[in-house]
């Protein structure tokens, strides 16, 4: 995509988008190309400010991504903590013309978790489990809207369900152990909530 | 009954022949009926009973498993019809489903991805009202060019129950496919103003990638697919207020983007 890359792991279903620095590094990672080497085809690619240390953010990047084969091993000599490096690289590149290395991710979600949610009338109160098919509770949403939920609190707070994560709703009745709303996934159509383990009766549990 | 629904076949067979109409109110948009019987995945539809003394379960499955089981009768063809879709959804070989409205607008389409409950169907009636062209407010249908398919049901908005009862006559309904003129990812923000950036082609792609259905099982047909969306349209992301500020919002994004 332009000097952008996008990766995807089908092992651990994530895609990556890698900017033009990440991925020239990730581009010559070929087990044979030397530092020196690396360093000299950045520099040709990005210019003079790019160095040693741009390769090993880049690499940390790339590790942190679990897009390297095996783990990533520092140099102790270096002894160049990320924040020295960034703050280092970052003035090299106050010219604005490097960017950092930088990676973002997603997590592709499962089918059953981009599913319309489920409506019910029956709200559960008190946290007690029965308002929908197959041992799923029936809450508010902080919309106002009825539907169908797992019994898993996710533990992440909320303000709107639009600021949940995919397959989640924000909620609003204290039952994972905590007065704020939180993001609790949604029990599609057909998905059965009595095979959670760990289930505390009356209370939701924390997967 | 058998059909099928974007190259997969599927069936549904019931224990009361009184079920079949709202079976066929449950079937995905653009289902056709086929004479062969073999399926690739079959539904059975078993509606409970009510006696003086007995009130029987009813009761759905998809082959052997049951995914439902519940008294209320509305409730189980709610969970066939969701279900069904997002069957089809995730298994249609010739199309790739990602969970986003869709309007057209002067030859070009707007994606707007979210997951549900996200404000996809408000926003695309209001887009619809200010003279938009309804194409969907569940699933972009894209084909291997990149171009959005109609997928047109009635337009549910949901009621303060949460159940989709509101349903909206459809005035002008897409009939061909169109190339993508914007991606629009915004999140519902309550007093609002319209906050948004353009993405490069590589984060566009991968906000795409986050609501496509069949991303885990058909992981290299999405990014082809998704690759050819993104190149010839705008992406945008970002916090939106009330819908009628977004529409406008929205509009002048893909004029700006022809001209």
């Amino acid at each position: 995509m332009g000097d952008e890359v996008v990766v995807y792991d089908e092992h651990q279903h994530r895609g990556h988008c890698l900017n033009r620095t990440a991925a020239l590094v990730w581009r010559h990672l070929d087990g044979r190309t030397s530092m020196r080497e690396l360093v000299a085809r950045l520099r040709s690619e990005l210019g003079r400010d790019a160095g040693e240390d741009m390769v090993w953010l880049a690499l940390e990047e790339l590790d942190r991504a679990r897009l390297l084969d095996g783990p990533l091993q520092l140099p102790e000599a270096r002894g160049v903590s990320r924040r020295r490096m960034l703050r280092r690289l970052g003035v090299a590149a106050g010219g604005g013309a490097i960017v950092l290395p930088a990676i973002s991710s997603i997590l592709a979600p499962p089918v059953h978790a981009q599913a319309s949610a489920v409506a019910c009338t029956d709200v559960d109160v008190q946290c007690i489990v029965s308002g929908c098919a197959n041992g799923c509770a029936c809450q508010s949403t902080t919309e106002g809207t009825n539907v169908c939920i797992q019994p898993s609190c996710t533990g992440i707070a909320c303000t709107s369900s639009a600021g949940c994560p995919a397959g989640t709703v924000c909620f609003t009745v204290d039952c994972c152990g905590t007065p704020t709303p939180q993001c609790i996934p949604l029990a599609p159509a057909g998905f059965v909530c009595g095979a959670l383990p760990n289930l505390t009766p009356g209370r939701y549990s924390a997967p | 009954m058998a059909f099928s629904s974007y190259g997969h076949r599927l069936g549904v067979r019931v224990n009361e022949k009184d079920a079949l109409p709202r079976v066929l109110d449950c079937l995905p948009p653009g289902w056709k009926p086929v004479a062969n019987p073999e399926v690739d995945c079959l539904y059975s539809v078993v509606v409970g009973t009510s006696g003086p003394r007995v009130r029987r379960f009813s009761l759905l499955y998809l082959g052997a498993q049951r995914i439902a089981r519940t008294h209320d009768v509305d409730e189980l063809f709610e969970t066939l019809e969701s279900n069904l879709k997002l069957h089809v959804a995730e298994m249609a070989r010739s199309r790739l489903f990602v969970h986003a409205g869709v309007v057209g607008f002067r030859g070009r389409a707007i994606v707007l991805p979210g997951p549900s409950h996200a404000g996809k169907s408000t926003l695309v009636s209001a887009l619809v009202d200010a003279g938009a062209t309804y194409y969907s407010d569940e699933y972009a249908v894209f084909d291997d060019k990149g171009r959005v398919h109609p997928y047109a049901r009635p337009l549910a908005l949901r009621a303060d129950s949460g159940r989709p009862d509101r349903k909206v006559a459809i005035v002008r309904a897409g009939k061909r496919p169109l190339p993508v003129g914007l991606v629009a990812l915004t999140r519902y923000k309550r007093g609002a103003r319209w906050r948004a950036r353009s993405l490069s082609p590589g984060e566009a792609l991968l906000a795409l990638l986050e609501n496509t259905l069949p991303v885990r099982r058909r992981p290299e047909a999405a990014l082809l697919t998704l690759r050819r969306v993104v190149t010839g349209a705008s992406v945008v992301k970002g916090i939106r207020g009330d819908a009628e500020d977004a529409v406008q919002r929205l509009l002048k994004e893909v004029q700006d983007g022809r001209s």
